[in-house]
């Protein structure tokens, strides 16, 4: 079992016009991530109980009206933020793909947190993306593009950070065929990569604050 | 000299031991402590502190971090310093707002949240039903928030509970814009620049040195306001234009020596 991610980097407040934006990279799989918000809301979208969620992900090339990950991760920012303190509002989360080498899903979903976390606006758990793929029964975590290519079968944990410390599943995305006990290897992989990139928002984050200090 | 803030971290293999010992909410206390939306703030014991501030919500006993940012305390009081660009109002924060309309006894004012704020007319220093304050459309007032309830619009005072002003009020000039503009017009004497929050609280913070600096270079007057607005009048253009500059360049420079030699620099300089 390989049970390593792939170097890690992280610079906040990339995007000038952005109240929230990171450039994020995880080995050679780089995004861009923005997030703007609690901001004006066009009337046709408006919610009178609700923010309104506007997440998108673009990739590099090709035809960009709807990518399958964004029901991930809308499903999991709607799940972090408590929309019903922001009613009739919106925020948007767009994510652009810069790079594709392998795990963009979990790549796309710790950009978004680091655009909601550069934003600062309230939100109730910091959550991220893991990739497990299985190649051979050998089971890998955070992909390259070659490894994700050859894999009989992949499973995209979205994870939050529950109070008691402990990485909690918020949702998963799983492609070929698995069975439970599988899951549960792949999940026991997945946990403390989890707590890892935990660790890596609270170093970045600390180092964004460090202008306080003086 | 001013380099961008740059938080490129290398985490270097990541060793997973090292993260089972040390990992889940622990937080490595080295100067201060980073909270993450998630967290249960433990320190310092919920004995001596009774007073939540921002950022933190109570959750039965536990106090739970909602904003991600810096932990402070003071007095019995505990709250996160939050690095944002985005404002969302706050009862008791002075704000700038712009007057964008006039609705009946209201005034709509643009203070950088998803809706408009109001004003009512009566909410000014002497204003009666008679007197009403003469406002138009582009006028710039400093005012405290005292409703921001969600679903409604924030609705703002200019006046304290004795129906005082206390500097709050119109801002009074001729001429007001926003730094992304480069036009400067030779008559204008009033700028308005918009910068991150976390400034703004940070230049009106006693221990802040930029404003005492300044003073010793620059007359002129400032005010800033919560939501990341900062209004400056001096005697000049070429003054304002200095101090704009050097309180956008300021955000990031954190030493005393490197401040004074960048006032300096710009204080000799022509525009």
């Amino acid at each position: 079992m390989a049970g390593r991610l792939r170097e890690m980097r992280c610079e906040l407040s990339f995007l000038k016009n952005a109240d929230g934006s990171a450039c994020f990279s995880q080995g050679s799989t780089c995004i861009w991530a923005s997030c703007s918000g609690p901001g004006d809301v066009h009337a046709s979208k408006a919610n009178e109980e609700a923010m309104t969620l506007d997440i998108s992900y673009r990739a590099n090339c090709g035809d960009n009206k709807f990518s399958v990950l964004n029901n991930i991760i809308q499903s999991t920012i709607s799940k972090a933020i408590n929309l019903e303190l922001f009613p009739h509002t919106t925020i948007a989360v767009t994510i652009h793909g810069i790079q594709d080498d392998g795990s963009i899903g979990a790549v796309a979903i710790n950009g978004a947190c680091f655009a909601l976390l550069d934003n600062g606006m309230p939100f109730e758990a910091v959550f991220c993306g893991v990739l497990v793929v299985r190649v051979k029964d050998e089971l890998i975590i955070d992909p390259t593009a070659k490894q994700e290519a050859s894999s009989t079968g992949r499973v995209l944990f979205a994870v939050f950070n529950g109070t008691d410390g402990h990485p909690e599943v918020c949702s998963m995305d799983a492609i070929g065929q698995w069975d439970f006990n599988q899951l549960e290897a792949a999940w026991s992989l997945a946990q403390p990569s989890a707590t890892a990139i935990f660790e890596f928002y609270r170093s970045v984050m600390q180092r964004k604050h460090s202008i306080d200090e003086h | 000299m001013f380099l961008k803030c740059i938080t490129h971290l290398y985490l270097n293999q990541l060793i997973l031991h090292y993260l089972l010992f040390h990992g889940n909410n622990h937080v490595n206390v080295s100067d201060m402590s980073i909270y993450l939306p998630g967290d249960v703030i433990n320190e310092p014991s919920s004995s001596d502190s009774s007073i939540i501030g921002y950022g933190i919500n109570l959750r039965g006993d536990k106090r739970l971090v909602t904003q991600p940012g810096a932990l402070r305390s003071e007095e019995g009081k505990v709250w996160l310093s939050v690095h944002s660009k985005r404002y969302i109002p706050q009862e008791g924060d002075r704000v700038i707002g712009i007057v964008t309309s006039k609705t009946g006894d209201f005034f709509r004012l643009d203070i950088g949240t998803a809706e408009y704020a109001m004003i009512n007319f009566t909410n000014f220093e002497g204003a009666t039903k008679r007197n009403r304050p003469n406002l138009k459309t582009g006028d710039i007032i400093y005012a405290t928030v005292f409703d921001s309830t969600p679903r409604t619009e924030a609705e703002l005072t200019c006046v304290d509970d004795e129906k005082r002003a206390r500097g709050m009020g119109q801002l009074n000039g001729g001429y007001m814009f926003k730094v992304s503009i480069l036009k400067l017009d030779m008559d204008c004497y009033l700028y308005f620049v918009q910068v991150s929050l976390n400034h703004c609280r940070r230049l009106i913070s006693p221990s802040c040195k930029i404003l005492l600096t300044l003073g010793n270079f620059f007359k002129f007057e400032i005010t800033v306001g919560m939501n990341g607005r900062i209004w400056i009048n001096a005697s000049t253009t070429d003054d304002i234009i200095k101090i704009h500059d050097i309180l956008v360049k300021s955000e990031l420079v954190t030493d005393e020596d490197e401040l004074i030699a960048m006032v300096q620099n710009n204080y000799t300089r022509s525009v």
